[in-house]
């Protein structure tokens, strides 16, 4: 063990400048931590509102396409029940055919068959959107 | 290429020059909206539905067809 011996003045001295410099230590560590803090919290709160428009965005989208959905589906149970004819159609898909209504009878090429209603293309290019529960005959020509 | 029900196929095609066929009769006008079932259209001939000043509203279910002649 070194002892060393100094006046009363320099102890003063030495002691001051010990207290200072844990004030400086304590101001720093304090300084340091309410940065941290506060970019912690900001890093957090953008963290927090992209995640919530995400979610909201997510969560809309989800209940439109569900929507969507469930109404393609009512429509679809809520027709009459169109299923024989519109495979009957399926099978003549691209030939010329004779579809009758009660307003006219219709020629041309079959396009393409939709849930409610099937395309008919004539030669000069006139096309026809024909009602599936209108049509009252099919013929292939 | 084409919408799987006749109302969406119809609402793509505001503004275009239609015919259109119901049980007993026909019509020629312009598709102005389409709203749920229904079909408005500002007719360009008279056959007796109504007159080509005032919109026509078709209900959908009702149309025999719908005519798209090719552009002239």
């Amino acid at each position: 063990m070194i002892r060393l011996a100094i006046s009363n003045e320099a102890r003063a001295a030495l002691l001051n400048l010990l207290g200072s410099l844990q004030q400086n230590l304590t101001n720093t560590t304090t300084n340091v931590l309410n940065t941290t803090t506060a970019a912690t919290t900001e890093v957090l709160d953008t963290t927090t509102a992209a995640t919530t428009e995400i979610l909201n965005t997510t969560t809309t989208a989800t209940t439109n396409l569900l929507n969507n959905t469930l109404i393609n589906l009512l429509r679809l149970r809520l027709l009459p029940n169109l299923s024989n004819l519109r495979n009957d159609l399926t099978n003549r898909l691209n030939q010329t055919v004779q579809l009758s209504t009660e307003y006219e009878t219709l020629s041309g090429v079959l396009l393409a068959v939709l849930s409610d209603y099937v395309v008919l293309a004539e030669s000069d290019g006139t096309m026809h959107f024909v009602n599936l529960s209108k049509i009252e005959t099919v013929a292939s020509l | 290429m084409f919408e799987s029900f006749l109302e969406a196929e119809l609402t793509k095609r505001i503004g275009t020059p239609v015919e259109i066929a119901m049980s007993d009769g026909f019509v020629e006008g312009i598709i102005t909206s389409v709203t749920g079932n229904l079909l408005t259209i500002l007719q360009t001939v008279g056959y007796g539905y109504g007159t080509t000043t005032t919109p026509l509203t078709i209900s959908i279910p009702a149309i025999n067809f719908v005519t798209f002649s090719p552009v002239a």
